[in-house]
């Protein structure tokens, strides 16, 4: 494989006159001063936030006219708003503070003091053959590739994409079809508070494009392959996808986020769902980038009447990963499922956090999350399911069971209902155990060896999610990625 | 084949076995019968290698070695099984999955060579119906939803399978219809050869109908205070265990 990054240094890029030190300092100073509650935020912290968000910005994405590429849409006047809006967020919440609930068991720090770079499109060479164990999972699936967050024509597979449908970069969408975009993009995710959804929003450029139109259903799946690729300095990779989902049209969704190289890596991913009426989408998402990769996922869908969302997510790699996946039911009938699956070794920290709304009557969530944590690992769920007034009838469930491989690992499970509806049903546990002894016992009397009855008994808990992805295919590969997993940190048997 | 001599176990500083003495030789049935927590059980499970339990005193030698050092799994390979009394639900992991591991392990360290997927799958096959079993519970969990008597039957299952040298049945009958008993007595009767040996916990005679043992012995409150033939059986059915006393007398 020959990678030929060209990354600007932006720090570099920046003229000598712009105070990043003397900001960083001032910043320092003042979080010394007295704590006040985020709540009540005062004029001295509303201040070094803007400080602190206004350096990263500048180190790190610089301002519209130091981007070292041209943004897409430039021309439109909507989209520069949302830029631009974003941007002022930004500036003025920053990222999460440590006070902030829905950040509480997860520090951003790693991602906060990081400086990275902005990649340029790669002048790569590297074919199709490279990544075959990557994509040769159905072979009839169509495919777009991005490397470091730019759409990759050469490896991608979108030529038998039936005419009346659209899977094509957000770049060209956004140059060339913006009226496609313009009444979903950034308006279904919010930015207000959201610094991560806040920064992608300001600098959107590439990501996946996809529209089903009414009746449509489309046999194959769509796989979108983000391929992180870091030469020395970390790049940031800012994916942004927008899935529409007319009435009654459905399709399958696998989003795959890999690391090329060993070097450390942000990405911070933003996807937007609409699902019409009856639409059905069949969502997986797998993260196995490598153990230095700090990874950031939002994802929102708004769902119509009678239409349904499935989206498993296994979260396999990176050092920080932190993932939501919310869905607002806004019609009746709508059915949402939120998978999880999270693995983790080391001191690495993987954060799922699910919120959903049902705002109509007679909508039905339902939410399995496990997660399995080795060594000093923690692992992070937080389930929020809100029932609005008048969403009578509600069927909601939520479970979590977390397996602790050491006594060193930690679980956090944090269920939040908030229900304002009459009629409703909802169910939610939470469990934290080891490894069953009797099943250890059990196993090891027939003669399977201590390792290899740990392993059993492992992947055995994590079975019942991965029997969830409802494509033969994809289900065996995530299986065998995680059988990989688990034998790399378990001891091979 | 098995020597238990003067074996005392304790869990949690509780004496459960007292002074156990048993003795097994290849060919043989041995069957043992006693009151509910007298130690059955325990004796069943500290011999297949279940860890909680402390050996103060005593020794127990399995094929001339000093088994209570064996781990556990090595003991499998060495021939012991344990039919569990109450067998365990292990979701996630299929019954096919254990069974092929289980018995892939153990000729693996007996320098056999390993069965592949397709002979594999031939040779269960080819078992199944001997126990009763339907092949749909091979593909599902272990003993996950498995009713009492399908569990008890999967035990059967894999002891087929495993063709241990010394069988331990912990209550493998409670439990069973008629149809279920008369199956598994069965497939006891028919692994019955010169070189197994088995040792069977019971409560019930009628278990002992269709596989004729060559010993009874009663253990109550940790020791065995009887030890005899066949016939004995009959006799504990009609007198119950109180006539014989407790163990220090005997
Ligand atoms: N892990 C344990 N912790 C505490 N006590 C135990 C443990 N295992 C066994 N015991 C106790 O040891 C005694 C013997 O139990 P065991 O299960 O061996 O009896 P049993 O003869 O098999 O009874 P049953 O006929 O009811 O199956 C009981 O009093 C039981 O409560
Ligand atoms: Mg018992």
């Amino acid at each position: 494989m020959i990678l030929d990054a060209k990354t600007s240094d932006l720090n570099q890029i920046h003229s000598p006159g712009s105070p990043i030190k003397a900001k960083n300092s001032s910043v320092s100073n003042k979080i010394a001063a007295p704590k006040k509650p985020l709540a009540e935020k005062s004029e001295l912290t509303k201040n070094s936030i803007n400080n602190t968000s206004q350096s990263w910005f500048h180190r790190n994405l610089g301002t519209k006219r130091e981007l070292p590429f041209r943004l897409p849409g430039q021309n439109l006047e909507w989209l520069q708003s949302c830029r631009k809006v974003a941007r002022e967020h930004f500036i003025k919440y920053g990222f999460p503070q440590k006070g902030e609930e829905s950040w509480k068991y997860t520090r951003t720090n790693l991602i906060t003091k990081g400086e990275y770079s902005f990649p340029e499109p790669l002048s790569i060479k590297l074919d199709v053959e490279e990544i075959a164990h990557l994509i040769q999972v159905d072979k009839s699936e169509f495919r777009m590739v991005f490397v470091n967050g730019y759409f990759t024509p050469h490896l991608s597979s979108l030529m038998k994409v039936p005419r009346e449908l659209t899977i094509k970069s957000l770049a060209e969408i956004l140059d060339n079809r913006p009226e496609l975009a313009e009444p979903y993009l950034a308006r279904i995710v919010k930015t207000d508070r959201q610094g991560f959804c806040a920064i992608n929003t300001t600098a959107m450029n590439d990501g996946a494009f996809i529209h089903i139109p009414a009746n449509t259903k489309l046999t194959h799946p769509i796989h979108l392959l983000y391929l992180n690729y870091s030469q020395n300095k970390p790049i940031i990779c800012q994916p942004r996808n927008l899935f529409v989902f007319d009435h009654n049209s459905e399709a399958m969704v696998v989003e795959n986020h890999v690391s090329l190289s060993e070097n450390s890596h942000f990405c911070n991913s933003v996807t937007e769902i609409d699902l019409g009426d009856g639409a059905k989408l069949n969502h997986q998402w797998v993260q196995n980038e490598n153990p230095l990769a700090l990874h950031i996922s939002t994802l929102t869908a708004k769902q119509g009447a009678d239409s349904q969302f499935t989206s498993n997510n296994f979260a396999l790699g990176a050092a920080l990963c932190r993932s939501d996946v919310d869905s607002k039911l806004e019609g009746e009938g709508a059915k949402c499922t939120i998978n999880g699956f999270y693995l983790t070794d080391n001191n690495r920290h993987m954060d799922f956090h699910t919120r959903i709304d049902h705002f109509k009557p007679h909508c039905r969530s339902q939410e399995l999350v496990k997660g399995i944590l080795a060594q000093k690992s923690r692992g992070v769920f937080n389930g929020k399911l809100v029932v609005h007034p008048g969403a009578n009838g509600t069927d909601a469930s939520q479970k979590n069971a977390n397996l602790l491989l050491s006594k060193e690992a930690e679980a956090d499970s944090k269920p939040e209902l908030e229900i304002f509806a009459d009629d409703v049903k909802c169910a939610h546990g939470a469990t934290v155990g080891q490894l069953d002894g009797d099943a250890l016992f059990y196993l090891t009397s027939r003669g399977i060896a201590k390792k290899e009855a740990e392993q059993l008994l492992t992947m055995g808990f994590a079975q019942e999610v991965i029997d969830l992805i409802d494509h033969q295919p994809w289900q065996r590969w995530v299986r065998e990625l995680i059988q990989k997993r688990l034998t790399h940190f378990l001891g091979a048997p | 084949m098995l020597n238990i001599n003067n074996l005392h176990a304790q869990v949690d500083d509780k004496d459960i076995l007292k002074g156990i003495n048993l003795n097994i030789a290849p060919g043989e049935v041995h069957v043992v019968m006693g009151p509910n927590g007298s130690g059955k059980s325990t004796l069943a499970n500290l011999l297949a290698g279940r860890d909680g339990y402390t050996v103060s005193q005593g020794e127990v030698i399995y094929k001339g070695k000093d088994l209570l050092t064996i781990p556990t799994e090595e003991r499998a390979w060495a021939g012991i099984f344990l039919a569990f009394q109450y067998p365990v639900e292990i979701p996630g992991v299929s019954n096919l999955q254990l069974l092929k591991a289980a018995l892939n392990a153990k000729r693996r360290n007996n320098n056999l060579k390993e069965l592949d997927a397709f002979e594999f799958l031939e040779m269960v096959r080819s078992k199944i119906d001997s126990v009763g079993m339907s092949e749909e519970l091979l593909q599902r969990a272990v003993n996950v939803g498995f009713s009492g008597g399908e569990k008890k039957r999967n035990e059967i299952l894999q002891m087929t399978i495993l063709e241990p040298d010394l069988v331990i049945l912990d209550e493998t009958d409670s439990g069973l219809d008629i149809d279920a008993l008369r199956i598994v007595g069965r497939s006891i009767e028919a692994m019955r050869d010169s070189q197994r040996a088995f040792l069977i916990v019971t409560h019930y005679q009628r278990m002992l109908d269709s596989i004729k043992p060559d010993y009874i012995h009663v253990l109550s409150d940790g020791y065995i205070v009887k030890t005899g033939g066949s016939e004995l059986a009959l006799e504990l059915e009609e007198r119950g265990y109180s006539w014989l006393g407790k163990g220090e007398a005997a």
